[in-house]
């Protein structure tokens, strides 16, 4: 026992962190992305290759479910921690580095009570909606053999269906998967939600939402400022494409800005050294040109977000970053492979709008 | 054999290796394994299960790959017995890269290296 | 058969792989400290490899609804014996472990093992993101093995064997790099390729929270990051036989060279990997079967040439 004790301590020396927020808690997650950084510990990409939860600010009642499912999810060791203050961030984390090491406590963790099951009740109203959907849109009368694999009484593990078949692009009848993309995915907004049909890697159908949008509006005094959001946004787009230095400069130069109160002409200075560096990389230039079948939308928007930056630091106030609301972001989503969706929705950094949301169709699985 | 017996001790070693790694695993992992573990796509539940006949959209690239494969089954022992062949297993062997060539310069103008 | 090593060197093999895939993890964490801006010391980052392998190793395991465990398990298996078996043939000083008269045919049969490796691994998770990276895997592997293998044939072309210690042998005056850049480029790129390790790392990307590796957890992780690793290594130190004259050089003995040519080629590969971004696969297939598959044709060609103006290079 004193063995695994002393490799449980070994072990949370360096713990893989998921941060999940709700909307508009993009400040509070940036400070907390900041701690992790300063630690030098890294960022999970899944509940899988997690050992600490991090839940920023007070999750709603959409948010709530998913982050228990995620957690329940999550390998021990594990440890869960709520932020809802910059005061409480050195010590929460503190105190989910103590419970990794705790063997105690971590046998109670492993005791979950009961996994999430999948919402058999609501999947086949689900499928027929979209299966039908589908047919309409590409005018095809036979209904391309589907639903037979639901039939035949068998009961397939953990209640779940088969995908079903469905008309590619190319006139293949191929499966259809139905998967609600997000809102805990690395480099991804918070709070966003896509729900999509795959049929392998390309997105037939997609549908964004946000969760938990019609609560108070208490997110108007945590909206980042134009300078930091740019960049947070370009940090996403250069982690995605697997730029993951500039990425971490980015972070820093953001964090810089909201937090450490530095010298502005630095700042400056590294934000037109990152913009150095992302105009001269050729190879960045080739692979974003492809992300969106010749255009070069990434790429530019990616450059405006640094100059964007750029300006707000100098003070020139250049033009605000251009809002993308949720039908423009799923139509630009129809017909991506998947890096390059995960391109388009970091480019676009969706803000929520109450006023731009559909009221009464919520598509998908919440 | 007698060549590959060293392999096949490697082999050994490498199994080997594996199998006490799974079971220190199991003498000083904190908890068995979670069963019947959700796939995160976001931490939504899934509608349904992932695996699926998925869409292969460069299946043009895996004929081209199979055929410089199969040249390459060629090519292998070629190389033991070119100099002693001369000049004209070299005409043959890059003749038949060319033909192979102009058929991927031909599957390429055609758009079939690019599926997206 | 005095060109083999003893048999106890079959034993040692993973223990000497392992050492240098330490090294090579720790020193891809000090890169990846400078190139973020945030430096780590060096005894933060020499630590660095042990305390992840205890993190999966006392982590918790994951099985899946509806997923494969046994394939899954299989292709996690399969990564690490791949670079083993692959590593077989690779001289440690003049002799390998086992001097095989078909040993570059071997190598790329071996290394070939980590498409069906990553696969089955993507497949048997039973997650959408896995599979995405599974087959992200195979689509790069497609692009990346025609130029690999043209880069090992010219190798093989200009020693007039397919026995790994016969190619060192022919460079006893001359490397290879010299009369085949190309191929030697080539291969370098494959390298990283075949580990999906840097520009070439979409198959466990972050946009795909992880991809193939997403849902593993506990030893299974453990075990299959561990193979990546083993596979990256034994790949660049097969650069050093095939290209950068084995165990020859002055004032060493051939174990020292070996060793100090394959770390070197190691840190070329580590400090390019934190400049550059992640190769998108269908820009790369294009690329590789449009540029690089013709180059190293003609490179190959060009050592043909040589080899039969000279009666071959040796």
């Amino acid at each position: 026992m004193d063995l695994r004790n002393a490799l449980l301590r070994a072990a949370a020396a360096r713990p893989h962190v998921l941060v999940v927020g709700g909307v508009g808690t993009d400040r509070l997650r940036a400070r907390v992305e900041q701690e992790i950084a300063r630690r030098r510990w890294p960022v999970a990409t899944a509940p899988a290759d997690a050992d600490v939860l991090v839940v920023v600010g007070r999750p709603g009642p959409e948010l709530d479910p998913v982050i228990d499912g995620v957690w329940a999810a999550v390998p021990v060791p594990r440890s869960r921690a709520q932020i809802t203050g910059e005061d409480e961030i050195a010590s929460a984390l503190e105190a989910a580095v103590r419970t990794l090491s705790d063997l105690t406590a971590q046998h109670a963790l492993a005791l979950r009570d009961g996994l999430p099951t999948a919402h058999t009740d609501t999947s086949p109203g689900e499928q027929d909606q979209h299966a039908d959907g589908h047919d309409e849109q590409t005018g095809h009368d036979e209904h391309s053999g589907s639903h037979h694999h639901q039939e035949g009484g068998m009961e397939l593990p953990g209640g779940l269906a088969m995908a079903d078949l469905g008309e590619d692009r190319d006139g293949l009848v191929l499966d259809q998967l139905h998967v609600a993309l997000g809102p805990v995915l690395p480099e991804w907004p918070s709070g966003l939600v896509v729900d999509v049909v795959l049929q392998g890697d390309v997105i037939q159908e997609a549908r964004s939402r946000f969760l938990d949008l019609d609560l108070d509006d208490r997110d108007a005094p945590e909206c980042l400022p134009d300078a930091a959001r740019a960049l947070d946004s370009a940090a996403r787009v250069l982690a995605l494409v697997g730029w993951d230095g500039p990425a971490a400069r980015a972070r820093g130069l953001r964090d810089a800005l909201l937090f450490d109160r530095v010298d502005g002409s630095r700042v400056l200075e590294e934000v037109d050294d990152l913009r150095r560096r992302v105009r001269r990389s050729r190879l960045l230039r080739w692979m974003l040109r492809s992300a969106e079948a010749g255009r070069s939308e990434v790429l530019e928007t990616l450059h405006d977000k640094l100059l964007s930056a750029r300006c707000a630091v100098a003070g020139a106030g250049g033009a605000a970053p251009v809002a993308v609301d949720l039908p423009a972001l799923d139509s630009r989503l129809v017909g991506a492979e998947f890096a390059a969706a995960r391109l388009i929705v970091a480019v676009a950094d969706p803000q929520p709008q109450p006023t731009l949301t559909r009221p009464a169709d919520r598509g998908g699985a919440s | 054999m007698g060549q590959l017996t060293p392999a096949l001790v490697v082999l050994g070693a490498g199994v080997l290796l594996v199998v006490v790694l799974r079971a220190l695993a199991r003498g000083v992992a904190v908890a068995p394994p979670v069963e019947g573990v959700l796939p995160h796509a976001g931490g939504l539940p899934p509608l349904e299960h992932p695996v699926s006949r998925f869409h292969v959209r460069w299946y043009v690239v895996t004929m081209v790959f199979l055929a410089f494969d199969m040249e390459m089954i060629f090519m292998y022992p070629w190389t033991l017995v070119v100099v002693q062949m001369g000049p004209a297993s070299v005409v043959e062997m890059f003749g038949f890269l060319a033909l192979l060539m102009a058929g991927v310069l031909y599957a390429w103008r055609e758009g079939a290296l690019r599926w997206t | 058969m005095s060109a083999v090593l003893p048999l106890g060197w079959a034993v040692l093999l993973p223990v000497l792989l392992l050492a240098v895939t330490w090294a090579v993890v720790a020193a891809d964490v000090l890169a990846a400290g400078r190139a973020g801006g945030r430096p780590v010391p060096w005894t933060v980052a020499a630590l660095t490899p042990a305390r992840e392998a205890l993190r999966l190793l006392v982590g918790q395991r994951r099985r899946a609804v509806g997923g494969d465990e046994l394939l899954r398990g299989i292709g996690g298996a399969v990564l690490p014996l791949a670079a083993l078996l692959a590593a077989v043939v690779l001289p440690l000083g003049l002799r390998p472990v086992a001097d095989l008269g078909v040993g570059i045919v071997w190598f790329n049969a071996m290394e070939v093992f980590a498409w069906a490796a990553v696969w089955l691994v993507g497949w048997g998770s039973n997650s959408t993101l896995s599979l995405i990276g599974g087959y992200r895997f195979v689509a790069q592997g497609l692009a990346w093995e025609l130029p690999h293998m043209f880069a090992l044939i010219t190798a093989a072309v200009g020693a007039q064997s397919l026995r790994v210690t016969d190619v060192v042998a022919a460079q006893q005056g001359l490397w290879f790099v010299v009369i085949m850049p190309v191929a030697f480029v080539a291969f370098l790129l494959s390298v990283a390729a075949m580990a999906f390790w840097g520009p070439f790392g979409a198959p466990v990307g972050r946009d795909v929270a992880g991809g193939a590796a997403a849902e593993l957890g506990g030893v299974d992780r453990l075990v299959f990051v561990t193979g990546r690793w083993l596979l990256l290594v034994a790949a660049a130190a097969m650069a050093v036989p095939l290209f950068l004259g084995g165990g020859h050089g002055p004032w060493l003995p051939a174990w020292a060279w070996v060793l100090v040519k394959t770390l070197a080629v190691l840190a070329a590969v580590v400090a390019l990997r934190h400049r550059l971004p992640t190769i998108r696969m269908e820009r790369w297939t294009e690329f590789s079967l449009v540029v690089l598959t013709p180059a190293t044709i003609a490179q190959a060609l060009v050592v043909t040439l040589v080899a039969l103006g000279e009666g071959g290079l040796r």
